[in-house]
């Protein structure tokens, strides 16, 4: 082959893969660059959050990186003030709150302000899974890691103890049925249960004949 | 057998045995019966060292046999 037409074949051959370069280049703009990524991160200090957001398109053009920073804003969070027991509401103060919705409940409403002061911030008839009891955690999170709690179910006491007669009385009690507080960890923060005994319902079922 | 079944009773106390008890009942007749008791509680839960609120209808139990027997008086003569 002659030099000249191996120098013909190299261009040509420059040429062809410019033109491929071209065409993936292009593909890839069309297909939104396959094999770039968009990441985000969330981070919290406090009531300070940072949000970064960062993309890379391989193959598309440089790397872009983007960071939004906010300034730090206000938040709240609730104290359901009334027993989600309908009955026991409604028998208790918590029977004429503004908040007849099922599912919504009487809550207090806590202002935490970027100096790190909080207050007083009115109420709210809100959903467990609304209420914020801190960022990031809600409180139907918080009750539900309180209710996986086991409590002891304790010991029946009878007397007499070895056997009743019938037509005479028998006296029931349980033994050991008090719970010390438990802490218990919520996305990153620590959660007290302090248990109290309000009921005890007896049963005293089935006899079967001997 | 024969099955028969007791009234249900609630109480706000654990209940002692004595005249002071809370729970107290009476078996009609003789045989062995379920006793059960629903332990109901409530839970104070705070995050952080601030109330969240209450968590109720929390349950417990415990259960046992309890045998009762009959007396019967016979006159003869």
């Amino acid at each position: 082959m002659s030099p000249r037409r191996t120098g013909s074949l190299i261009a040509l051959a420059g040429m062809i893969t410019v033109s491929m370069c071209t065409a993936v280049a292009s593909r890839a703009l069309a297909e939104e660059c396959p094999g770039g990524f968009v990441r985000s991160s969330i981070a919290g200090e406090g009531s300070r959050v940072k949000l970064g957001l960062e993309s890379r398109a391989i193959g598309c053009g440089s790397p872009s990186v983007q960071e939004i920073s906010v300034s730090p804003q206000p938040y709240f969070t609730y104290e359901i003030s009334c027993s989600k027991d309908r009955q026991a509401a409604a028998a208790g103060l918590c029977s004429t709150t503004p908040c007849p919705d099922f599912g919504r409940f009487f809550a207090f409403r806590t202002i935490h302000r970027p100096d790190g002061s909080s207050g007083p911030a009115g109420f709210s008839c809100i959903t467990l899974d609304q209420a914020v009891a801190t960022p990031g955690v809600t409180v139907a999170q918080v009750f539900e890691a309180v209710r996986r709690v086991r409590l002891p179910g304790g010991e029946i006491g009878v007397e007499p103890e070895v056997r009743g007669l019938a037509n005479l009385e028998s006296f029931f009690w349980v033994e050991g049925t008090s719970q010390a507080p438990v802490e218990l960890q919520v996305g990153g923060s620590t959660v007290r249960a302090a248990f109290r005994v309000v009921e005890y319902r007896w049963s005293f079922g089935g006899g079967s004949r001997w | 057998m024969e099955l028969w079944w007791g009234e249900p009773l609630v109480t706000e106390g654990p209940g002692r045995p004595g005249l002071g008890s809370e729970v107290r009942t009476t078996f009609g007749q003789r045989g062995f019966y379920r006793v059960g008791v629903t332990v109901v509680w409530v839970a104070e839960a705070y995050l952080d060292g601030r109330r969240v609120g209450e968590v109720d209808d929390l349950v417990s139990g415990a259960e046992t046999t309890y045998p009762v027997a009959e007396l019967r008086t016979a006159l003869t003569g």
